[in-house]
């Protein structure tokens, strides 16, 4: 019996120690930490490709490793404007590092094809200034993507380029409408170098045609050449040119504030002889005396000596718009608002509304004024409806004035008077130009609906001595109309 | 023998006793966790995150660590759909002097990131040894307030109070509304601008009025009473003898409608209106998968509602804008 109480007690000691210090504690759930920890470095031909990463962006572009990664498999797709997307399966195990290389130009995909038209048709093709030895129309094909510059070129025509954008397996086309040249060349800031399309003045020497602009300085045209001078890279004082002449060479230019001249090289400013910075046009008599109009007065300079003209002297007003000398070599002068001047080296004459006799009142701010070899001076009368001055365009001889009206122009917005050799008047104004010979309704006229007269406002025009007319717009730039067709 | 099988029994009792004995650890198994917070405003192109870690305090005072736990070398990204994504950069931010932690700020930031709404809208951090944290919502739609059924004027033509209506095609809604009297005072010679915050209603405690601000709402309107707009506007110029002082503007109010995640955060955190409820404290609330912290958005809007002269007359004030 003892045997057996010994047995138990043994038993229930030993089955104590077993279970007495088991136990269950709750801790909660423990997340599995997941690591993603493999990295793939991605290039590409050419770089800069996006990178998404299981059809997401990465925000990283080649060349560049994305790391974070988590195992198994992965869409690597590589995005660039204008290529087609590329994706490559792979496969990344615990803490793989791997590379990857995409060669876009590898793929047949990536190319594209350009068609080129033109107006005419029969143009050269050139593709990146290299002559493809194509002629419109035409298709350019097997391009990679990317941007190309094709240029197409007619005799008689002006050329025409553009950027294009190839992109993969697209036909861009292009047309280009080539300007015909063949008699009219029109210049602006998109076609040429012009720098501005508002203009205000021309003059042309024997190898050069200058041009004065509102706003940017003078710019020389030789050949198809354009060079820009500027105050900010040459001496030019102001960029806001009121006239220019050319006198044995010498350019001569009338600013907003300054008279300068340059020889080519050498630049000389006048400004100092002036009563006032503001100059508004020049001239040269017959006796090589220059005639400088200001706001405050005329000015006679011989090379030496100045004498300044103004209400003091007998005009009747200090402020001048244009200057002519007629075959006798008086000066007439047209003012801001008190008619027309005319000196004759000892006196000065005024026409204005009151002794010109003219059926109308058509104003006393004179614009322009121009003498011509039979005699006759012409005079632009600037209209006003504040002043209640209807403006127009009048003529004097033999001490008569008479009112002209233009053929196909409005005679009261005259912006410039031109006499040519052969005694052609040119007179450009708003709303288009007319030449005549004799009288207005002889000639006939431009506008930019029968011509291709680039805007209707004219501002200056001349014929330079290769024979070729040049028109000055305020807005749509410059145009060349060749000898023998105008 | 009797004897020593007593004795034996007595040292297994004592071993049986003694091999239970254990440490305990109140703390538990300590494991690092990472922290992931990110407010992302609709209203902005600039959206930040900040990225720390869990700790141990030295003693039984969470409060008492100075070390700043934010991490670094962390590529953070937010994503508005599979294309738009920013890469975060990360600075540092001067702390205030009297701050407890004696370092920086360490914050992640995008400079040019302004969700589209509709969009889904993530957010992922690549921690250097490989652990990743992320979480997605989507922007809410933006607050078009509804002007016929909006008040523009103050007081309003008919009722005794004003109403702004506004829609939101976001299901579950949540809204924080604040709207300001914008005025100008006269001082020393030339005049500042204040606003002045309108409470919901004002509650007299001990001869004093304290305000009672707007709580966030889930309706689409929002009142308020023209007893508590008449009192804001005569305490804007409390203590002031010269009314004349004062040049009043116009009312603003202010309405930020919150994504889903933090609708539900703050629906976690908002006291229960009965007993039967259990308030969550603000830590044990996360949607940050692989770790902790609170990724969210919204969206704002702006509704301006003009005074009548009249009623501006009325406390002596002078009117700022037409009427």
């Amino acid at each position: 019996m003892k045997s057996v109480i010994k047995l138990f007690l043994s038993g229930l000691l030993l089955l104590s120690i077993f279970i007495s210090c088991d136990r269950e504690v709750y801790t909660g759930f423990t997340e599995p930490v997941i690591l993603s920890n493999c990295k793939i470095f991605v290039e590409s031909n050419p770089d800069s490709a996006s990178i998404y990463v299981d059809g997401k962006n990465s925000g990283f572009i080649t060349s560049d490793t994305i790391k974070g990664l988590s195992e198994g498999i992965h869409y690597i797709t590589l995005k660039k404007n204008l290529f087609k997307d590329t994706t490559i399966t792979i496969e990344l195990s615990s803490s793989d590092k791997k590379s990857l290389f995409i060669d876009f130009y590898n793929n047949p995909s990536n190319f594209g094809t350009i068609y080129v038209n033109s107006n005419p048709v029969g143009a050269t093709i050139y593709l990146n200034d290299k002559n493809t030895g194509y002629l419109t129309p035409h298709n350019l094909t097997s391009l990679f993507v990317g941007k190309y510059k094709v240029k197409c070129n007619l005799p008689l025509h002006r050329s025409d380029s553009t950027i294009v954008t190839v992109t993969y397996g697209k036909i861009q086309s292009i047309n280009f409408n080539l300007d015909d040249t063949s008699k009219w060349v029109n210049y602006n800031i998109s076609n040429s170098e012009l720098s501005s399309n508002h203009l205000s003045s021309l003059a042309a020497d024997m190898n050069n045609v200058w041009i004065g602009t509102r706003d940017k300085g003078i710019m020389k045209l030789h050949g198809n050449q354009f060079d820009i001078i500027q105050s900010v890279n040459s001496r030019l004082k102001y960029n806001f040119i009121n006239s220019l002449f050319i006198h044995n060479n010498d350019l001569y230019i009338a600013t907003s504030g300054s008279l300068q001249r340059f020889d080519g090289s050498t630049w000389m400013d006048l400004t100092s002889i002036l009563p006032d910075p503001y100059v508004t046009s020049i001239i040269f008599d017959k006796n090589d005396v220059m005639w400088i109009g200001t706001q405050k007065g005329l000015v006679r300079y011989d090379g030496v000596n100045t004498v300044v003209f103004d209400r003091a002297s007998g005009m009747s007003s200090d402020f001048v718009m244009d200057i002519a000398v007629d075959n006798l070599n008086n000066i007439w002068v047209a003012t801001n608002s008190d008619g027309i001047n005319m000196y004759d080296g000892h006196k000065w004459k005024i026409y204005d509304m009151s002794n010109m006799n003219l059926g109308a009142n058509l104003g006393n701010s004179i614009k322009d004024i121009a003498c011509d070899k039979e005699g006759y001076i012409y005079a632009a009368h600037i209209y006003s409806i504040e002043k209640g001055e209807l403006g127009g365009f009048t003529r004097f001889k033999d001490g008569t004035w008479e009112q002209l009206e233009l053929n196909g122009v409005p005679a009261n917005l005259v912006e410039c008077i031109y006499i040519d050799d052969q005694g052609n008047k040119w007179v450009g104004t708003k709303g288009g130009m007319t030449k005549f010979r004799y009288e207005p309704n002889d000639g006939y006229f431009f506008n930019t609906s029968n011509s291709k007269l680039p805007a209707n406002q004219v501002v200056d025009i001349i014929i330079s001595p290769d024979g070729n007319l040049w028109i000055a717009t305020f807005g749509g730039g410059l145009a060349k109309v060749k000898k023998g067709n105008f | 023998m009797k004897t020593k099988f007593y004795l034996l029994t007595l040292i297994l009792s004592l071993l049986t006793i003694l091999s239970c004995e254990e440490t305990f650890d109140p703390y538990g198994k300590f494991e690092e966790k990472y922290v992931l917070n990110c407010i992302v405003r609709a209203d902005t192109n600039y959206q930040v995150a900040l990225v720390s870690k869990s700790y141990i305090s030295e003693n039984l005072d969470p409060y008492s660590n100075t070390e700043d736990k934010s991490v670094q070398n962390i590529l953070v990204r937010l994503w508005n759909g599979n294309d738009n994504v920013a890469i975060l950069k990360d600075t540092i931010v001067e702390r205030s002097s009297d701050d407890k932690y004696n370092s920086p700020y360490r914050i992640y930031y995008a400079e040019n990131f302004q969700p589209i709404p509709g969009l889904p809208l993530e957010i992922e951090a690549v921690l250097p040894d490989g652990r990743v944290l992320s979480s997605a919502t989507s922007v809410p739609a933006p607050i078009n307030f509804l002007d016929t059924s909006s008040d523009t004027l103050i007081p309003p033509s008919k009722g005794d109070y004003i109403q702004v209506v506004w829609n939101s095609p976001q299901t579950k809604p949540v809204f924080i509304l604040r709207l300001g009297i914008y005025y100008f005072k006269y001082e020393g010679g030339s005049k500042k601008r204040y606003i002045y915050f309108v409470p919901q209603n004002y509650v007299e405690h001990e001869g004093k009025f304290v305000p009672n601000y707007p709580k966030p709402i889930t309706q689409s309107r929002f009142s308020f009473d023209m007893k508590t707009i008449d009192k804001a506007m005569e305490l804007i110029s409390a203590g002031e003898s010269d009314k004349s002082k004062f040049e009043i503007l116009s009312c603003i109010i202010e309405v930020i409608a919150l994504d889903e995640n933090l609708s539900i955060y703050y629906n976690t955190t908002a006291n229960a209106n009965n007993a039967f409820s259990v308030k969550l404290d603000e830590k044990d609330y996360s949607n940050i998968k692989g770790g902790y912290g609170i990724f969210g958005a919204y969206n704002r809007n702006y509704y301006v509602l003009r005074f009548k002269h009249d009623y501006i007359r009325s406390f002596g004030y002078i009117p700022g804008l037409t009427e």
